[in-house]
């Protein structure tokens, strides 16, 4: 990730998880895909990698914390 | 990352094969013109360098691809190849296809990727930038510029998403759809709605099953309560016959032999079932059919002696029975012969069936004993009629006496069996109504059912709903994510982008308003100039392709055609400040005012091509250059003079 748009992008998803009452680990989680995704080490294409990181990433979130 | 085009080499394509070599350095000369006259196949070295860029051919069809062919000569195949110096390490990509068979292949070489490799084979930190939508941005479509700068389209804001990869979240996005259909593929789609009225419709189901039980249960009672007060009339009855001399005795002796023949008859009618399960004893023919079956199994010698199994196992060994050993020819014609042979399970079965009909075939076996029993059965009921017709008949008598008592109890009696019978008939229906509506039957296990599958289906319908909802609010996050991010992105890049425009376009400098989905001038009302939203498009793709560490090159096809002499000599001097490495296909009308300026104001280094289709006119042409300026190939001359490509006037491939 570049360093700017990699600040940009940390910081945004970290306010925009927090806005909706969810858990830093979330935020973390989606950083931590996103940077794999654009520094190339995971492929978007690819199912199994996607479903095992969606599932992960779903996992984190709590419903009824003002949803 | 950074990407330097060293060069390209093409062979059996419409342009003339030739070696385009833009090396200087160990890098790139920062500077490149590659003059060729119209119709030398400028369009179509663009394309190739495109294709093998991206990898992507995929909506080439296979008349596209016979197109690209070189005209009018015997050639089946053709082999492109674009050289790179990405990061300063060495990689070129082939694009190679085969005209008869109109089919294209990539090859990808690299020294650390272990050399010729078939396949587009890219690192993937590359990879990410080699896509239709980042390429577009630096190998430069002059229809780019327009849609830059136009509101009817959002090539700005695209060309931002292809930078920063903000087209990975809607990526994602796409891919949590793709999850929820995937997992919902077996579930019928329910709304919270639609789950409440399960729920409610659960809630009836159960109240209809708690009231269906009650009256089930006081049904039941009220027969075992009417039962024993059946049993205790009857002995009221009984002991007030007995009572009376005259008929105590006959009454006793029908009493006690109604006892006996009510428990024979439970003897018989047990062992009339018994016989009534096996078929032979129904009747002779089903017996004759049994023996006949056994018979024809006998003599088709059914079942073998050997078993499916056996060879299976036997396919299995390194060596036959026979001792030899069994190679994969033997294996494969055992397993196949295999197939003539039953299983164990049905050989057993077979072989059961056999053994039950030979006891049928015993001289113990007697065909009648069904109907013998039957017709033993039929005596005792006969006899059981006649004992309570007796003892009725003795009853009556002591009724037409005036025994007003035993008419009360009799008269209690019929009324509690018929109200027994009326609770057996209810009961039945709790039992095995055959109404299938859950609302509308009294069977309660069809009640109970629909309640247990309501319930399941509550059950994962919720979960799904729950996925839902998680689904939605992450789409929703990444829908956010996307837009503020890439608002605070753009305010970083119009800063840089700002700053690019005046330091380029010193003396006219354009102010810029915004990037929105295209970027907006100030004071542009009616549209920018030709000149301001080529020289605008240039500096905006160049604030991207320049951006943090990157560095790609700015590949341009005519840069200056459209242009007046005036606004040509406007982009001519901002063209050496934008990029470290520009690249631009011109023709010769476009040197005054643009090249030729670029060539004066710039200290950088700079490669000056000529690139000729082989004619009449071009081997006149070239006759008179030095043979080492002079790349000579089957169909095309590539110039290496500074000179010539100053001189030369040909707009058009003569």
């Amino acid at each position: 990730m570049e360093d700017i748009s990699s600040k940009v992008l940390k910081s945004t998803i970290e306010n925009i998880v927090a806005k909706h009452n969810q858990s830093d680990q979330l935020a973390h989680q989606l950083n931590l895909w996103l940077d794999s995704l654009i520094n190339g080490s995971e492929d978007i294409d690819s199912k199994e990698d996607v479903w095992d990181r969606l599932e992960t990433i779903l996992n984190e979130i709590e419903l009824n914390n003002g949803n | 990352m950074e990407i330097k085009l060293k060069g390209w080499s093409s062979e059996g394509f419409r342009c003339p094969d030739a070696n385009i070599d833009l090396s200087h350095n160990n890098g790139a000369y920062d500077l490149s013109f590659i003059q060729m006259p119209n119709g030398t196949g400028k369009t179509t070295t663009l394309l190739l360098l495109k294709a093998c860029l991206s990898g992507n051919i995929s909506n080439w069809s296979a008349d596209d691809i016979y197109q690209l062919k070189k005209k009018n000569h015997p050639i089946n195949d053709g082999k492109f190849t674009i050289n790179l110096l990405v990061n300063n390490e060495v990689l070129s990509i082939e694009l190679v296809v085969d005209f008869r068979e109109k089919e294209v292949s990539f090859w990808t070489i690299s020294p650390q990727g272990g050399g010729r490799q078939r396949g587009w084979i890219i690192p993937n930190q590359l990879a990410r930038f080699l896509n239709d939508e980042f390429i577009k941005l630096f190998i430069f479509d002059g229809e780019l510029a327009d849609k830059l700068l136009n509101n009817d389209y959002d090539e700005a804001s695209k060309a931002i998403d292809a930078l920063f990869q903000l087209y990975l979240l809607d990526e994602i996005k796409d891919r949590l759809s793709e999850y929820w259909d995937e997992k919902t593929k077996d579930v019928p789609r329910k709304s919270q709605q639609a789950i409440t009225q399960q729920k409610n419709k659960l809630s009836d189901l159960k109240e209809l099953k708690t009231q269906l039980e009650s009256k089930y249960k006081t049904a039941k009672d009220r027969i075992l309560k009417n039962e024993n007060r059946i049993e205790e009339i009857k002995e009221e009855v009984n002991r007030r016959i007995t009572e009376v001399e005259e008929f105590r005795k006959d009454y006793n002796d029908a009493l006690s032999s109604l006892g006996n023949i009510k428990g024979k008859i439970t003897n018989k009618s047990q062992l009339a079932f018994q016989s009534l399960r096996n078929p032979a004893y129904i009747h002779e023919n089903i017996t004759n059919s049994l023996v006949n079956s056994k018979n024809n199994l006998d003599s088709l010698k059914l079942p073998a002696n050997t078993s499916k199994q056996f060879f299976e196992e036997l396919a299995d060994e390194e060596i036959c029975i026979c001792g030899r050993p069994i190679g994969d020819d033997e294996r494969k014609e055992i397993i196949n012969k295999s197939e003539y042979y039953l299983s164990n399970d049905i050989a057993g079965y077979l072989n059961a069936f056999k053994s039950e009909v030979s006891s049928l075939q015993s001289e113990s076996f007697d065909q009648d004993a069904l109907e013998n029993e039957l017709d033993s059965l039929s005596e005792l009921l006969d006899e059981r009629d006649k004992l309570e017709g007796k003892m009725r008949h003795i009853q009556n008598k002591l009724k037409d006496r005036g025994d007003e008592k035993l008419k009360e109890l009799e008269k209690e009696q019929v009324k509690l069996e018929q109200e027994n019978d009326s609770l057996e008939e209810l009961i039945k229906k709790f039992e095995s109504d055959t109404e299938t509506n859950p609302l509308k039957t009294k069977n309660i296990s069809i009640i109970k059912d629909e309640i247990k599958r309501i319930d399941e289906e509550i059950k994962i319908i919720s979960g799904k709903v729950d996925l839902k909802n998680k689904i939605d609010l992450l789409q929703d996050i990444l829908s956010q994510v996307k837009l503020i991010s890439k608002e605070e992105l753009k305010v970083k890049i119009l800063e840089k982008f700002r700053e690019r425009v005046v330091n380029t376009l010193e003396h006219n400098p354009l102010l810029v308003e915004s990037i929105d989905g295209a970027i907006k001038l100030e004071n542009q009302q009616s549209g920018a100039s030709v000149g301001q939203t080529l020289s605008i498009a240039y500096c905006f793709l160049t604030t991207l392709l320049q951006w943090g560490t990157h560095s790609f090159p700015l590949v341009v096809d005519s840069p200056a055609g459209p242009l007046d002499l005036a606004v040509r000599r406007q982009v001519a001097k901002i063209i050496p400040k934008l990029t470290d490495q520009f690249v631009a296909f011109t023709i010769s009308s476009e040197r005054q005012g643009f090249v030729d300026d670029i060539k004066a104001r710039s200290d950088k280094s700079i490669r000056s091509l000529t690139v000729l289709r082989k004619s009449d006119y071009s081997n006149k042409l070239v006759e008179e250059l030095k043979p080492n300026v002079v790349h000579n190939s089957t169909d095309g001359y590539v110039i290496d003079d500074e000179e010539f490509f100053n001189q030369i006037d040909i707009e058009e491939e003569q």
